[in-house]
């Protein structure tokens, strides 16, 4: 009798496992409260909770550890007080942190039975990724969106890892089609937001890493007229503060520009021509506006009331650009668009739609621009909570070692079923990440050279030829042709405990497969060499043909209404159409952790990030 | 008005807090205030932004208001719970009548170990208050089978989660008759299942990409579903069709007779493919029936959770739910032996064992399922389970059940139809639908048995205008054509009406075993409309309910308000009589119990007079009770 009699009927001897288990958990977020619920009550009995979040108002609609009083408490720490108690008797550790610490290295993750990821980001999914497959610890990946969920189970060597199929890159979209030839309202979302917002209030376009102005020779003359439109509206914003400010703004890209552009007439024989606003004309209509109109963010404003936004907002931006300024010394400050600013909205909502109207585009409620805007995912609680308990259902197959058993599981209701699922697949030969030699690497990333690991290790020691490259995370840092860096050391490289390092092997005949070093830095006496392999290495050479790309094994049943995997799937294959590589804007911010990133595997299985 | 909601409170402290909660809730910030045109406000719009992203203003706008009934409160109710009041609906009602064991601690999180002993919808409430203050959470421990239709029909949503068949079968038939939508749940370890019965008609919007041929209306998309309404809808440049689907269900009582889809049963490989879970569910639930014999005991209500593996009863304790009404003070006089009659299955007792291992392999070939496909494995495995509580499978399940219902408020995404089964071995969850209506061929779905038809000794002679179809349910659950009388009925009396094919007489087969006590069903029948003109079958779906409790406490019998319309339009003259209701057989011969028939349909004027005057008719020890004394107080309040 008792809290564990339920756990001990169901589960056998599996449950003696279970609370003997050391476990992770990266993100507290929406999948991972849920979890965490889930670990604890199943009676886990060792659960460490990573995040670096705090906690927000939109959290809460399914957070459901998080309540009004937590907003701007750590996730983690949170999380950790609501859930124990639900089971007193499991030890719970939480985590402040970002799981990319060097603290969390190879060792930290070898000290797991099974990691879960319940993560919102790319970047720290594939960190783990990684992680489990160099510490050799199954992991069980999870991700929602609206209605649709997908858990994944991954084992070094037994199943396919995260990375073994391409994931979808941000949509991005060429300069040309969001500062002169916008059709979509997102066209000119992305213009208010990256191209309008940053030349008043930010780091203007020339100085912003995302901004890729390249030309080529079809758009040469168009960017360098942008550029002098940036150049016109930069000079304006020397005034910013001045009661001319919105007026000048106005006039310069909703009339002046706009007239520039309706002079080229070769853009508009297949298009409509923009047609120019006027600040004057406009201002007389106003006078009835009620002040609150920008806290409607469930309308569709009219011309008028975007004007009176558009004004008011960039007033109220301007004023708190100058406060910053007269308590600052030093790089003049700027102000970064975030989709929870409620001026930056306003500014953006109202902007976009005034372009909008321009251009005979159908314009948007604030509401819907902030979706678009700050690439929003919808969540819910219920998704997160299902999503989650198949996580666990999952992790019961791995810590019963019968992996033939676990399945790859989507939530796609149709008429028939609530879930899909197929088996586990193999990993593919030719990923970058798991399709790999790894080793540890132990080094003294104080003394050791790269050059000590490029000739000494991996030409004498390892017997690679001339032609090879050494990557980071940001690419190359030696190949034949990149010398520079021999001399420096790791830690002038920036390469510290728990970077990785891949060995691409470019020889004509035979190329070994890649070989990846996870570091761990130690320090070793001057008497020896400064890196060292912690055991003998036997690296695979590659296949000679490459093997096609993996089959699609789709679930079978979609006798759906709603639409299930298959139709998920031939949507996917629209949105992975070629794109071209220059003269794109980037919507996404990945240096923001409230954006989110969706992604479409090869097989339509949407996996989402949810914040 | 409240009293009934004053055991609720076990003290005085909670009841502040109750008020304390209501007065955040109309004085928060200035944006509380509402929005011109919306009554949504702004702060509930960031509050529950993520979700408005997904399913829109309007459809949160219907779950705001939404007062959904919560009948027991485990695990898998718990995760309903907490689902359904983050997404921020009206309030939420929640009736338990049993006490925190030790064991509830597993995988209810509501509950502590402080808690054990207290009635578990109390010590569950004041958690789930706080996950969302604007949701209004009130409990009761009322029972459920004595309150009128009225009850039902303040709710917008009937959830009953891990109760006795008998008891979901009840508890269905009275959301039925008040037109509320039901879903039931249940939890066994690795396995579980989502009933639902959203009544005769529920329409519901889907948006899809217009496809290359326009979707017509009154398209039948199967035997249950028809298409009612096509609009279309610009979104950006792509034309979005708006479809408005309806979906006719079933009592979860036929549910379970009925057999699987014809274009199943004709596809052997999809028959292969059909969980054996769906077999033990209905093994189970046959299994509880047959274990109610002699040795049950009236439960006063049909609530309360299944002894596992305790097959006597405690001591018949006939408080009758008049005198513990009269009690509220006491609230723990209101609390029998909620010991259902029927049991479950030990895995240690071998008697049980070859019982059930007998009754699964009779379901499993009655659903014309292959022999092999249930084998002594899966059955000892799901035995193993029975009645247990583990976190991921109520999560999954809870997870299901609140989107369903969140689905059916905001009359949204195709709703499950009717019975999902999840196996969280294998990871299945598969939705079965088992249905009685038969497609436009209007051949199939009839159950060997006995044909019903019969009319209670009250009803006055047919016209003989209407040919219908009668599924009755006796003592060997039959269906059958027959002629069947219009009825006329006699003003202000209640009277056994059936305007289509009668309701069978119900002592026995629906009485679930229960002495004096259960669920009756009165018996079904769907029209053959003369309308139509050909021998299709009607889409009108009645359904009478009888309900008997204890002695001299007045039971529900009513038809199905849209039997009444369907009634009006062919005989005028017998409106009022048919008000007074339909369905009520005498049952519980020999045990002194006597039927009330109550009128539900809208409108009815003088139900308690007639109740009193079948009582005295049929001869029985009936005792009729005002129907206003335990009327809960709306739940919105």
């Amino acid at each position: 009798m008792g809290r564990d009699r339920f756990a001990r009927q169901s589960l056998g001897s599996l449950y003696e496992h279970i609370k003997q288990a050391r476990v992770l958990m990266v993100g507290a977020g929406g999948i991972g409260c849920e979890l965490v619920k889930n670990l604890v009550l199943t009676g886990f009995g060792d659960i460490h909770v990573v995040d670096l979040d705090t906690i927000d108002l939109s959290n809460l609609n399914r957070q459901f550890l998080f309540r009004h009083e937590h907003i701007k408490m750590p996730k983690s720490i949170v999380a950790r007080e609501s859930v124990l108690k639900f089971n007193p008797t499991v030890h719970i550790e939480a985590y402040h942190a970002n799981i990319k610490d060097t603290r969390f290295n190879i060792d930290w993750f070898r000290s797991f039975n099974l990691v879960f990821n319940a993560l919102d980001n790319l970047d720290a999914r594939r960190h783990v990724n990684r992680m489990c497959l160099a510490a050799d610890v199954p992991l069980i990946e999870s991700g929602t969106t609206g209605f649709n969920g997908q858990v994944q189970v991954i084992k070094k060597g037994q199943t396919e890892c995260y990375d073994c199929n391409m994931k979808e890159t941000p949509k991005s979209f060429p300069v040309c089609t969001i500062r002169s030839t916008p059709s979509q309202p997102i066209h000119c979302i992305v213009w208010a937001k990256s191209y309008l917002f940053t030349e008043v209030f930010g780091i203007s376009e020339e100085d912003s890493p995302e901004l890729d102005n390249s030309e080529d020779s079809e758009n040469r003359e168009e960017i360098n007229k942008l550029r002098q439109e940036a150049k016109a509206l930069k000079r304006i914003r020397e005034s910013l503060g001045s009661s001319e400010f919105p007026r000048m703004v106005f006039n310069k890209v909703f009339k002046e520009d706009v007239y520039r552009l309706r002079g080229m007439e070769d853009m508009w024989k297949s298009r409509e021509a923009p047609e120019p606003l006027d600040y004057d004309t406009i201002s007389g209509l106003t006078t009835k506006i009620e002040p609150t109109i920008s806290h409607n963010d469930q309308v569709v404003w009219s011309l008028e009331e975007n004007f009176f936004v558009f004004c008011n907002s960039i007033q109220r931006l301007s004023s708190r650009l100058e406060a910053l300024k007269s308590n600052h010394s030093g790089d003049t400050p700027v102000l970064s668009f975030d989709k929870d600013d409620e001026d930056a909205l306003d500014f953006v909502a109202s902007s976009a739609n005034l372009r909008s109207q321009i251009f005979g585009i159908d314009t948007r409620s604030k509401f819907d621009i902030k979706q678009m805007a700050g690439n929003i995912i919808p969540a819910i609680a219920t998704t997160n909570a299902m999503t989650a308990g198949l996580c666990v259902l999952q992790a019961f197959k791995v810590m019963r070692n019968s992996l033939d058993k676990a399945r790859m599981i989507f939530l796609a209701k149709s008429t028939e079923r609530v879930i899909t699922s197929e088996p586990l697949r193999l990993p593919n030969p030719d990923c970058a990440v798991c399709s790999v030699t790894q080793s540890r690497l132990i080094v003294d990333t104080s003394r050791a050279t790269l050059n000590d690991l490029v000739h000494d290790l991996l030409r004498l020691e390892l017997g690679y030829g001339d032609e090879f490259s050494v990557n980071n995370n940001l690419g190359p840092i030696y190949d034949p042709d990149l010398e520079d860096n021999l001399a420096k050391s790791f830690n002038d490289l920036g390469i510290v405990d728990t970077s990785f390092l891949t060995v691409i092997d470019e020889d004509d005949v035979e190329p070994r497969v890649n070989l990846v070093f996870s570091v761990a830095n130690k320090s070793i006496p001057e008497t020896s060499k400064p890196i060292a392999l912690p055991e003998k290495l036997d690296i695979a050479r590659k296949p000679k043909q490459r093997s096609q790309p993996f089959p699609l094994q789709l679930g079978n049943g979609t006798n759906d209404t709603n639409g299930g995997r298959k139709r998920r799937a031939s949507e996917a294959s629209f949105d992975t159409e070629p794109i071209k590589k220059r003269g794109r804007l980037d919507i996404s911010h990945p240096q923001n952790p409230d954006d989110v990133i969706v992604l479409d595997d090869t097989e339509g299985g949407t996996i989402v990030i949810d914040d | 008005m409240n009293s009934s909601d004053a055991p609720a409170a076990s003290s005085p402290a909670e009841a502040n807090h109750r008020a304390t909660v209501a007065h955040d809730m109309t004085s928060n910030t200035a944006q509380e205030q509402q929005l011109p045109g919306q009554h949504i406000t702004a702060d509930e719009i960031a509050l529950y932004d993520r979700q408005i992203r997904l399913w829109g203003v309007k459809a949160q706008e219907q779950i705001r208001t939404a007062n959904i009934l919560l009948v027991s409160i485990k695990a898998l109710a718990s995760e309903v719970a907490k689902n359904l009041v983050l997404a921020g609906i009206g309030s939420l009602t929640i009736v338990d009548p049993e006490h925190v064991t030790e064991d509830d601690l597993g995988a209810q999180f509501f509950v502590t170990e402080d808690d054990v002993g207290k009635n578990r919808a109390e010590a569950a409430a004041p958690r789930i208050r706080k996950l969302n203050p604007r949701v209004a959470v009130h409990t009761h421990n009322i029972p459920l089978t004595t309150q009128p239709p009225s009850f039902f029909s303040s709710y917008q949503l009937v959830i009953a989660c891990d109760l006795p068949f008998a008891t979901l079968c009840a508890i269905d038939a009275a959301a039925r008759l008040a037109g509320t939508p039901f879903y039931a749940g249940g939890a066994h370890g690795m396995y579980g299942f989502v009933f639902a019965d959203l009544g005769a008609a529920h329409d519901f919007v889907i948006e899809r990409d217009r496809p290359n041929v326009a979707t017509r209306v009154g398209t039948r998309e199967g035997p249950t579903r028809t298409i009612v309404h096509v609009a279309s809808k610009k979104d950006g440049d792509k034309v979005k069709e708006v479809v408005t689907k309806r979906e006719t269900y079933c009592a979860l009582l036929l549910a379970n007779a009925a057999p699987l889809p014809e274009a199943w049963r004709r596809n052997r490989r999809k028959l292969r493919t059909v969980t054996p879970l769906l077999t033990c569910l209905r093994a189970l639930w046959e299994f509880e029936k047959v274990t109610t014999g002699p040795a049950g005991v009236e439960n006063g209500l049909g609530m309360g959770a299944i002894n596992p593996s305790a097959p006597t009863p405690t001591t018949a304790t006939t408080t009758t739910s008049t005198a513990a009404a009269a009690d509220p003070a006491n609230p723990t006089t209101q609390q029998p032996a909620f010991h259902l009659s029927g049991r479950h299955p030990s895995p240690l007792s071998p008697p049980d064992l070859q019982l059930f291992t007998r009754l699964a392999t009779t379901k499993h070939s009655e659903l014309l399922l292959p022999a092999e496909t249930l084998r002594s494995a899966f059955l000892r495995s799901f035995l193993q389970n029975l009645d247990a509580e583990l976190a991921p499978v109520t999560a999954f399940l809870g997870g299901q059940l609140a989107q369903e219902a969140i689905n059916v408020l905001g009359h949204r995404e195709q709703p499950i139809q009717n019975l999902l089964c999840f196996d969280g071995e294998e990871s299945v969850g598969m939705v079965v639908q088992l249905s009685p209506f038969v497609g436009e061929d209007g051949a199939g779905g009839a159950v060997a048995g006995s044909i019903d038809v019969g009319m209670d000794g009250m009803g006055a002679g047919g016209t003989g205008k209407d040919v219908g179809m009668g599924f009755g349910i006796g003592p060997g659950m039959g269906a059958g054509a027959g002629p069947v009388g219009m009825g006329t009925g006699i003003p202000g009396l209640a009277m056994d009406m059936a305007g289509g094919g009668p309701a069978a007489p119900m002592a026995g087969g629906m009485d679930v075993g229960m002495q004096n006590v259960g669920a009756d069903m009165g018996g079904v029948d769907m029209h053959n409309m003369p309308v139509s003109g050909v021998g299709g079958m009607g889409m009108d779906m009645n359904m009478g309910a009888g309900m008997g409790v204890g002695t001299g406490i007045p039971g529900m019998a009513a038809g199905d308000p849209d039997m009444q319309t369907a009634v009006q339009n062919m005989d005028p003259t017998g409106v009022e009589g048919m008000n007074a209701g339909f369905g009520a057989g005498p049952m519980g011969a020999g045990a002194g119990a006597g039927v009330d028939a109550l009128g539900l349909a809208p409108g009815m004027e003088n139900a308690a007079s007639a109740v009193g005057e079948v009582a005295s008719a049929t001869g029985m020890e009936g005792q009729s009770v005002e129907t206003g004394a335990e009327v809960l107080p709306n739940p919105g309040t």
